[in-house]
């Protein structure tokens, strides 16, 4: 599997290390019990800090998304589609909330609201099928 | 303990106050940036913590001893900017005088970063491009197993494949052995990619000091931004 991070981008290289790997559980491209490459490995592929990597995966551990197993590596924890799900549902729950202080400063209804997320939805599934 | 420490140094050159009032700690293990446009300051600040000159004011440790101890090059490695080794020596008769000198040389370490850092043995030192004169600096620098680093502007010089190989190299040291690392530059791209910390120097100054995420996102949308943003601050 590769794995790649933007400089450029303003967002810490160790959160965009963990959205990475999440997104790879999330999708199945991880799957329980996978190993994760190690710090050293993932640090060389990335030409990043080994820090920062140890840094990320301290994070997905707390998730409950990885977990150690002492002397044989890093593994995808039994949970970790249920562990990353709740953490990206989170971080939707985060922008619906972000999402309707704007409308609310914008002087939009609460029914106007619903009628935008019905749209939206609408939308977004229409196009899927 | 840190491996590297500083409190109000200060050195002038004549009127010219090239380092003022620097105050930073480096603790075992951590990769420091030091990121500066030339001229900021940053090699006379490096040489005053490694004691190629001696301060005005103020003082630095490395790993508790004053930069004037030999000692301090049991667990210390420097890589410098300009070129300072003897030009009349080959690389390799550098590298066995070099290993007379550390009792903490080892020999299987300094033969595998001969291999990986690919620069001509035989060639003399005066020979050698800027390129593969940093290459050889490495080698010298890491053969004994330094606990900490200290580089001076290490990838400018060096071609796409040196620099991702002295970034690999780094990156071995600080995971295999938890070396900290001091480096100075001004590609802020390396300092992103390889910091937990930065400090941005200006005019001698420390104008920003912290991690490298809180400067990317204290006000600024990237580590570059940041920097010029601090630089810019400090000239009004």
């Amino acid at each position: 599997m590769s794995w790649s991070i933007d400089i450029a981008d303003g967002t810490p290289i160790y959160l965009q290390i963990c959205e990475q790997i999440k997104r790879a559980v999330a999708v199945g491209r991880l799957k329980a019990e996978d190993p994760l490459p190690s710090v050293r490995h993932l640090a060389l592929e990335l030409t990043v800090n080994p820090n920062t990597v140890a840094r990320a995966y301290l994070e997905l551990e707390h998730e409950g998304v990885i977990h150690k197993r002492q002397g044989q590596g890093t593994f995808v924890s039994p949970d970790a589609l249920e562990a990353s799900r709740r953490e990206r549902r989170k971080a939707v729950k985060e922008l619906f909330e972000k999402a309707i202080t704007e409308a609310a400063e914008a002087g939009i209804t609460a029914s106007e609201m619903d009628d935008l997320y019905e749209q939206a939805t609408r939308r977004h599934y229409r196009e899927k099928l | 303990m840190n491996a590297i420490e500083t409190r109000e140094l200060t050195r002038n050159f004549g009127p010219a106050r090239v380092v003022d009032a620097v105050t930073m700690e480096i603790p075992e293990g951590a990769v420091f940036g030091l990121l500066g446009a030339n001229g900021a300051g940053k090699s006379t600040l490096l040489k005053l913590l490694i004691g190629h000159l001696k301060p005005a004011w103020g003082s630095a440790s490395v790993f508790g001893l004053p930069p004037r101890s030999p000692r301090i090059w049991e667990r210390l490695g420097y890589v410098a900017q300009a070129r300072y080794l003897p030009q009349w020596m080959t690389a390799r008769e550098c590298l066995d005088f070099t290993r007379s000198l550390r009792p903490q040389w080892d020999v299987g370490k300094a033969a595998e970063l001969v291999r990986r850092l690919d620069f001509p043995l035989n060639g003399r030192i005066r020979d050698l491009s800027r390129g593969h004169y940093v290459r050889l600096q490495i080698a010298l620098a890491l053969s004994h197993n330094p606990a900490a680093v200290v580089l001076d502007e290490p990838t400018s010089g060096l071609d796409p494949v040196g620099r991702h190989e002295l970034l690999s190299i780094l990156i071995d040291e600080v995971s295999a052995r938890g070396c900290a690392v001091l480096l100075s530059s001004h590609i802020v791209e390396d300092v992103e990619r390889m910091a937990d910390h930065v400090a941005i120097m200006d005019r001698g100054k420390v104008v920003a000091n912290g991690t490298v995420d809180a400067l990317k996102t204290e006000g600024a949308s990237s580590l570059e931004q940041a920097f010029l943003a601090a630089v810019g601050r400090s000239n009004s």
